[in-house]
């Protein structure tokens, strides 16, 4: 089978800070693969690398047969919308607007119609257990329930990669395994593939596969034991 | 198109959905733009409104361009002007020669003789009590109201009258008129009114626009966090953008829509107020299409280029905002570009020029220069100060590194300041000008129009005016003198009795028989059209006084029973009747002498020498009223900004005091922060109000003369709103933004 998305060779510095000194990455249609690391060993960076959120300055990120380096920024964002979905530790819910709202933008943004959008998300979050909270914004939430709502937005345009960094990095323990449950349970119900950046091996347990990155570099989790 | 629609829309419930920072900003910019554009569309209303007043007065204007009309089917006329209360008195006496003489407008047929038409406003105020002064005018029986199309204003106090007397009065006030509306007038040129009225507009207008801007701003750092998660989910840089915009369009709709409704609501109004003696009909209140139409795209394109400003050097990405900090380049140059467009601009004031378009868009040049000017200024005062307190360091190293932002809500207090400042030193230096004679020895009231110089006529001229309580009358009679020899004018001869005459000159003791001297007249002089006079051997020298001293270099004063025979109406200049007040003020006494002067003659010409009214009255009251409400626009913006600054450092914030800084400290620098710039931009205003004041004083024609509560007072009342803002805001806040807590705040 094809891989889905491959990162080859990435290098990424900040000033005098190096993040990838030659990173990649492979990622099969459906698997769920973790990403772990010590703190600021580059992982996160690899992510939003691969994600296209940020350009390596060089090596080549290939997302099903196509070159995301060379995208445009309106050929990325029509990517996020339609074929990525992502959850982070925190900051990515507009606190404006109410869950529903936040399940429904993606849809929204791609140009489908309220009530259609709203629908599919009111569907999703029934789903994932937040049939009450449709109308509560994010900070009526509690940590958990915001980390759902985020998945939710995440997988409405049924995304076939699913970005998650640190994605339980701010929740309790129990919390953090409710969201892990359904975030890979409703990815594996719908055939997405799971990027999953964590430092807690608990969480990476959840993972198909495995890889480490240690200065800039990833190493199959395997052999870096 | 639906993306576009659809983001845009998104942007629109943003608006709404901000929670309450979200919903302030929202409401204030609401309010700013409704604020600007009633002001906008009542400014675009005035040229209309003008050309309607003027088309009107043509309309039922009695003028005859100075011709002598010959008698046909034509219509005698006397204009009597009169004043009530400070307002002018319109009245028109009538008398047709024919049935086909043309009928005024707004009257349906010619007033009877002893009869009238009034205008409403007149009718009102013969209706109000204490109105027995102005009845004793127009000693004539109501028939009826003038409508609209015979009044320039609402307010305006006018009546016509039917005078069967006319006929014997024409060449003595009365004329013919062939027909109404025959000729144009011009309207008094009245450049510094003109330049006040646009310096009172940009003193107005552009803090509205400066918190306007503000507004939009606040909230900036939550708004550009809203769009990096907007990014995330798949929108693109442009789709940001419209979202951005749509946000911004709900305050501009709301406030475009709201500022309408104000406009029509004043419009409403309008009709009841008179501005400088002037009203205008509701009906005439109605905006230039292409005035309205920029007002509103002004509205619209400030908003939209206050969203893409706050937007400029930040970069939305969809893992965050990343804001490009240029280094600040304390440039003069083109900060100076306004400021100087300003002065050459305003150069006619000084030159004794009238071309107020070119000064009033001068006087706005400098005046929306200042604002470029002010973040110049601030790096400058603290680099004044290298060393002191940590307080002071934090404040300065803030200050100085980011000057615009910590000048943008004070710009607009400098500005309005500014302008408030000239406009109010103008206004007392008129006031002051306004309650003092030209001259001490003036009288207070000068009435012209008799033509009868006989002694007897003068005593009861005097006896009519002494009628009213605390009125002293003099009158003299005036003939001109000519040098037959070269034909020129050489001086005056003045008749009255020694009251009259001691009222004119310096005479010493006098008796009736006595004549008085001034200058070198030789033995004898000649009135002009009239005889030659011996200047009597016995006449004692003199020294005129006041007014009537002016330019005259020879006069001979008799009293009567000294006076040449041969003189009487040969070559009579003027028979004028001066009033001095025992008691009261001109205000209070202007009905009855009026009424007096009417009593003998209609056609008397009363002239007022120190004004009754306080001309600027009504656009002190603008004034006040408008800067009243600008300077609380300008508290909240800054409470605004002082809030918004407060919430983006409160990590910062928490970080000093985390190593150590006391809360006294911290408060003191976010203390200093603020203030800073205030004193500095106050010392700019003061310094531009004064120049400012000085062309508006020199284009008023009265003395330079600098009021220090004129300029002050707005100072005061500036400084004190930028200490309350800040210490409203700082106070309850302090513990707060002083709290380590805000470590762990994300």
């Amino acid at each position: 089978m094809n891989p889905l998305l491959i990162a080859e060779g990435l290098h990424k510095s900040y000033g005098p800070t190096t993040a990838l000194a030659g990173a990649d990455l492979v990622l099969h249609a459906g698997e769920i693969l973790s990403i772990m690391g010590p703190s600021g060993s580059g992982k996160s960076t690899l992510l939003h690398c691969a994600a296209g959120l940020t350009s390596p300055d060089s090596g080549h990120i290939t997302y099903d047969g196509r070159l995301l380096t060379e995208m445009s920024d309106v050929e990325r964002s029509a990517l996020r919308r339609r074929e990525f979905g992502f959850v982070f530790q925190f900051g990515q819910l507009v606190p404006e607007l109410t869950a529903l709202e936040n399940v429904a933008l993606p849809l929204r943004l791609d140009g489908i119609r309220k009530r259609a959008a709203e629908r599919r998300a009111t569907g999703l979050l029934d789903r994932l257990g937040l049939a009450g909270k449709a109308r509560s914004r994010p900070g009526e939430l509690s940590g958990g329930q915001q980390q759902r709502v985020a998945v939710a937005r995440a997988l409405i345009a049924e995304p076939k990669v699913l970005f998650a960094d640190e994605p339980t990095g701010a929740l309790d323990s129990v919390s953090g395994e409710q969201v892990m449950e359904m975030l890979t349970r409703s990815a594996r119900q719908s055939g997405a593939a799971v990027v999953l950046v964590t430092h807690d091996a608990r969480i990476a347990a959840y993972a198909d596969r495995g890889i480490v990155v240690r200065d800039g570099r990833s190493l199959d989790r395997a052999r870096a034991r | 198109m639906t993306r576009v629609l659809t983001e845009m829309l998104l942007g629109m419930r943003l608006a709404f959905a901000g929670g309450r920072r979200g919903r302030t900003r929202t409401a204030l910019s609401t309010g700013g733009v409704a604020l600007g554009t009633a002001v906008l569309l009542l400014s675009a209303s005035v040229p209309v409104m003008l050309d309607t007043r003027q088309a009107r007065i043509e309309a039922f204007g009695p003028f005859t361009g100075g011709v002598d009309v010959p008698a046909g089917d034509t219509l005698l006329v006397g204009v009597v002007e009169s004043s009530w209360h400070g307002s002018d008195l319109r009245g028109l006496l009538m008398w047709p020669e024919t049935e086909r003489a043309p009928v005024p407008p707004g009257i349906p047929a010619f007033p009877p003789d002893g009869r009238m038409y009034v205008s409403p406003a007149l009718r009102e105020a013969l209706a109000a009590p204490g109105s027995d002064r102005l009845r004793a005018q127009m000693p004539y029986e109501i028939a009826g109201t003038i409508g609209d199309a015979g009044l320039a204003g609402p307010q305006e106090l006018a009546y016509y009258a039917g005078n069967r007397t006319l006929p014997d009065r024409i060449g003595e006030g009365a004329y013919r008129l062939e027909r109404f509306g025959a000729y144009r007038v011009s309207e008094d040129d009245d450049t510094a009114t003109y330049v006040m009225l646009g310096l009172m507009v940009a003193t107005l207008l552009l803090p509205v626009a400066i918190f306007i801007g503000a507004s939009l701003r606040f909230g900036g750092d939550a708004r550009d966090r809203r769009l990096a998660a907007i990014r995330l989910v798949g929108g693109d840089n442009r789709a940001t953008l419209r979202i951005a915009v749509g946000e911004s369009l709900v305050p501009t709709a709301a406030g475009l829509l709201a500022g309408t409704v104000t406009y029509l609501l004043v419009r409403a109004m309008i009709g009841r107020l008179s501005l400088f003696d002037v009203s205008v009909f509701t009906s005439d209140v109605r905006p230039m299409p292409v005035l309205a139409a920029l007002s509103v795209a002004a509205v619209i394109i400030l908003a939209a280029a206050m969203t893409l400003l706050g937007l400029r050097g930040v970069a939305i990405e969809p893992l965050g905002v990343v804001r490009r900090t240029v280094l600040w380049r304390g440039r003069l140059w083109w900060r100076l570009i306004l400021p100087v467009l300003g002065l050459v601009l305003m150069y006619p004031a000084f030159t004794g020029g009238k071309a107020e378009t070119m000064v009033t868009i001068g006087v706005i040049a400098l005046l929306t220069g200042l604002i470029p000017l002010v973040p110049y200024l601030i790096p400058l005062v603290v680099g004044a100060v290298p060393g002191g307190p940590v307080s002071w360091q934090l404040a300065s190293r803030q200050l100085r590194q980011n000057p615009v932002a910590s000048t943008r809500a004070v710009t607009g207090i400098v500005v309005g300041v500014a302008g408030v400042i000239a406009l109010n030193a103008t206004f007392a230096t008129v006031d002051v000008q306004r309650k003092v004679h030209d001259d001490p020895a003036d009288a207070d009231y000068s009435i012209i129009g008799s033509t009868d110089p006989s002694p007897a006529a003068m005593k009861r001229l005097n006896a009519a005016f002494e009628r009213v309580d605390g009125v002293k009358a003099t009158t003299t009679a005036s003939y001109t003198l000519y040098d037959p020899a070269t034909d020129t004018y050489q001086g005056f001869l003045f008749v009255g009795d020694c009251e009259a005459l001691d009222g004119i000159a310096d005479i010493g003791r006098c008796a009736d028989g006595d004549a008085f001297v001034f200058g070198d007249t030789g033995r004898d002089v000649t009135v002009k059209d009239g005889p030659r006079v011996a200047v009597p051997a016995k006449a004692r020298p003199a020294v005129l006084t006041g007014s009537t001293a002016q330019n005259v270099f020879a006069a001979v004063l008799f009293t009567p029973a000294a006076a040449p025979e041969g003189l009487s109406r040969a070559g009579l200049d003027f028979v004028t009747t001066s009033i001095r007040l025992t008691s009261g003020t001109p205000a209070e006494k202007s009905g009855d002498i009026r009424a007096a002067a009417i009593s003998v003659d209609p056609f008397l010409q009363v002239t007022n020498l120190v004004s009754e009214a306080d001309r600027y009255g009504a656009m002190k009251t603008a004034l006040n009223i408008g800067s009243t409400i600008i300077l609380l626009l300008m508290g909240l913006g800054l409470l605004l900004d002082v809030a918004d600054r407060l919430h983006d450092r409160r990590r910062l914030l928490g970080v000093l005091a985390a190593i150590g800084a006391t809360r006294a400290t911290v408060l003191r620098s976010v203390m200093l922060q603020a203030l800073v710039p205030v004193v500095a931009g106050l010392a700019l205003a003061v310094a531009t109000g004064i120049g400012l004041g000085v062309v508006l004083m020199r284009l008023s024609e009265v003395p330079v003369r600098i009021d220090p509560v004129a300029v002050f007072s707005p100072v005061a009342a500036g400084a004190a709103l930028v200490l309350i803002c800040t210490v409203a805001i700082l106070l309850p806040a302090a513990r707060r933004v002083t709290s380590t807590e805000q470590l762990q705040h994300e």
